[in-house]
């Protein structure tokens, strides 16, 4: 009785009610949107790279390390030599290792100079492996392939030929304009940094850089693309190298190891900690969405509780007779306080519809646009207590008009003052 | 005056003063009405009538003294309990505006029954019959505000009646009738009243309708200042 009561009475003021309830909706679809998307954000974000058990690169700080190495942002301070490289790659508990080069670019998008083992071996998200959308991987010396991002925005397709500049400017006016490359593969999209690599083989690299000193053509040294084929095009260093173990047992041993390598200054890290570590200082901004979403929805409780009370005043006639027919105080207490939870609850309900429907909606477009594969469904056991919590604190607020009902009912009697 | 009965409402050694507002004091001594007796209590507005209906219905409590109904004093119950007394022995018809708005007719009646813990197929019967003797049987699914004003206080009648309660207060049910309406609405109420032997408490400062009641009393007679606000 009381709920249909409760009921009727909020629709009896739908106008005023359903107004509270979209503001309700969407404070809520709000406050649960930016803490789904903050999961998703985080997941996407610590498993940009994945299956692999260390990062190997000159002696750095862990996040300028898996920057460089994985975000392609900044540049490293040193290189690691091929002895080095190789004898590291020999140890018994080495499974595969990924070299990387880096240090030029295309259009603005760097170029990763590495070998087959990225194809085979690189893992991103939940240990995906990386997927061709057009091609395959590279063969020969000048064959590159595309991450998606770079093949979608300057419009490349299989058999065009591209050509490298060298360093990383976006406009560079040194080309390495005598050796262009030829797509020979695209990548799926997987909103990874990878989107926006140029992926080449290392004697690529080194290839271009025949007839190069300090950054600059050396006058009549200039060696052409065929010429260039014919010379031992082993790179001597590279930026850093990815390593899978056999047994994830032996991680430390070995970082260890190539921590305290005698013959050159190397640092390994673990990516996964690197990762968590790196979005602990990221996460600072979304703590404040979050912040900034919980007083959204705060706000939006205090007006429901203001339009409540607010309504007292024309509900007193209401409250009169309800009292005069034998309703205890305490009756009228929880009627104002059920049709708050009722709105409360319509509320919740309604944003959580309102947020499944457009995260379903933009889902293929994200994940088209951006490579961002958010999930339609934003409940877990976060959302849940956060919906608890909302309710918790409607039931809170209006304790504030619950009370007045309350206190009038004993004060008043059943005389109405109009 | 020997009754058979315990009278319906006793008041004995009764102190009323709103803190806040209204009329001065309420001073009664002893003061009682029989069963099934019809009482009207005039005087100027302001001048403590309704104060002692809600004193009656057990809404107000006095400052001192005793209020017996059915030989059951109502200050000294709990405050759930008296409620509910209420709710069973008590019904009570206002000035205008007594039904509420988002309910229908048949609800509104209803609504009684469910505060007084009653049945719902006797109620529902009690409830039809009543709308019935009321002529208001075929509106029982209107709202309110698709009535009219005299249409809506037989209503207040049937909703104050469907729990078959002992006593009926009624606070100047007619002061926003026409005078045929008011004809019509005094027969009615008194009518149903009597059929179910509830002793009624009619309050109004219109003196031309005390020719309808066994008794009457004028309210500045219980009033500290004489009646004057």
């Amino acid at each position: 009785m009381i709920l249909k009561l409760a009921r009727k009475s909020l629709w009896n003021r739908r106008g005023t009610a359903i107004l509270t309830l979209v503001s309700l909706a969407i404070s809520v679809a709000l406050i649960l949107g930016i803490n789904h998307l903050r999961h998703q954000a985080k997941q996407s974000f610590t498993s940009t790279i994945s299956g692999t058990d260390l990062i190997v690169g000159a002696r750095s700080g862990q996040a300028n390390l898996l920057l460089y190495s994985v975000f392609r942002i900044g540049n490293a301070t040193n290189n690691i030599s091929r002895e080095s490289y190789e004898a590291i790659k020999k140890s018994r508990d080495i499974e595969w290792t990924i070299p990387l080069s880096l240090g030029d670019s295309h259009r603005g998008f760097r170029v990763l100079g590495t070998d087959h083992n990225y194809f085979d071996h690189y893992r991103y998200g939940d240990r995906r492996a990386l997927a061709f959308s057009a091609g395959g991987p590279f063969s020969r010396i000048y064959d590159t392939v595309l991450g998606a991002q770079v093949a979608r925005e300057l419009g490349y397709t299989i058999g065009q030929e591209i050509v490298i500049a060298h360093g990383l400017g976006d406009v560079s006016f040194s080309m390495h304009d005598d050796k262009p490359f030829t797509v020979v593969g695209i990548l799926e999209p997987t909103g990874t940094p990878v989107d926006r690599t140029v992926h080449v083989r290392l004697e690529g690299i080194e290839a271009i850089h025949l007839g190069w000193q300090h950054g600059a053509r050396m006058p009549g040294r200039g060696v052409s693309a065929e010429e260039a084929l014919q010379r031992e095009l082993e790179p001597e260093a590279i930026t850093a190298f990815l390593v899978g173990l056999k047994s994830r047992m032996a991680t430390f041993r070995l970082q260890r190891a190539i921590n305290e390598y005698r013959k050159e200054a190397l640092t390994a890290i673990l990516p996964g900690v690197a990762l968590a570590e790196l979005w602990d200082v990221l996460g600072m901004v979304e703590n404040m969405l979050i912040v900034v979403a919980f007083l959204v929805l705060l706000a939006t409780l205090v007006g429901m509780t203001t339009t409540l009370l607010s309504s007292m005043k024309e509900r007193q006639r209401e409250l009169a007779i309800l009292r005069a027919v034998g309703a205890h105080a305490g009756y009228l207490f929880a009627l104002i306080e059920i049709e708050a939870l009722l709105l409360a609850a319509a509320g919740v309900a309604f944003g959580i519809l309102l947020l499944s429907l457009s995260l379903f909606m933009l889902q293929p477009w994200l994940a088209a646009e951006y490579g961002l594969f958010i999930s339609a469904n934003p409940l877990n056991s976060e959302a849940l207590l956060i919906t608890a919590g909302v309710m918790l604190l409607a039931a809170l607020l209006s304790l504030i008009p619950a009370m007045v009902a309350y206190r009038r009912a004993l004060a008043d009697g059943l005389s109405v003052r109009l | 005056m020997e009754q058979q009965q315990s009278p319906a409402v006793r008041l004995k050694q009764l102190r009323f003063d709103w803190k806040k507002r209204g009329p001065g004091l309420l001073e009664i001594d002893e003061f009682s009405i029989g069963r099934g007796e019809t009482v009207f209590l005039y005087g100027p507005s302001g001048s403590g009538k309704t104060t002692l209906l809600n004193l009656l219905a057990g809404v107000l409590l006095p400052r001192q003294g005793s209020v017996e109904i059915l030989d059951q004093d109502i200050t000294r119950l709990r405050p759930y309990r008296r409620d509910l007394f209420r709710a069973r022995h008590i019904g009570v018809i206002f000035q205008q505006l007594n039904l509420i708005p988002y309910l229908d007719v048949l609800e509104n009646v209803l609504i009684a029954t469910h505060f007084a813990k009653l049945d719902r197929d006797s109620a529902h019967k009690q409830a039809s019959e009543l709308l019935e003797t009321l002529g208001m049987q075929q509106q029982r699914h209107k709202r309110p505000t698709e009535l009219s004003i005299g249409q809506q206080q037989r209503v207040a009648v049937a909703r104050a009646l469907v729990t078959g309660p002992e006593i009926l207060i009624a606070d100047e049910p007619t002061s926003a009738l026409d005078s045929d309406n008011r004809e019509i609405f005094m027969q009615h109420m008194l009518q149903v009243a009597a059929d179910n032997d509830t002793t009624v408490v009619f309050v109004s400062h219109d003196r031309g309708l005390q020719e309808y009641f066994d008794r009457h009393l004028d309210i500045g007679e219980f009033t500290a200042g004489g009646g004057a606000a």
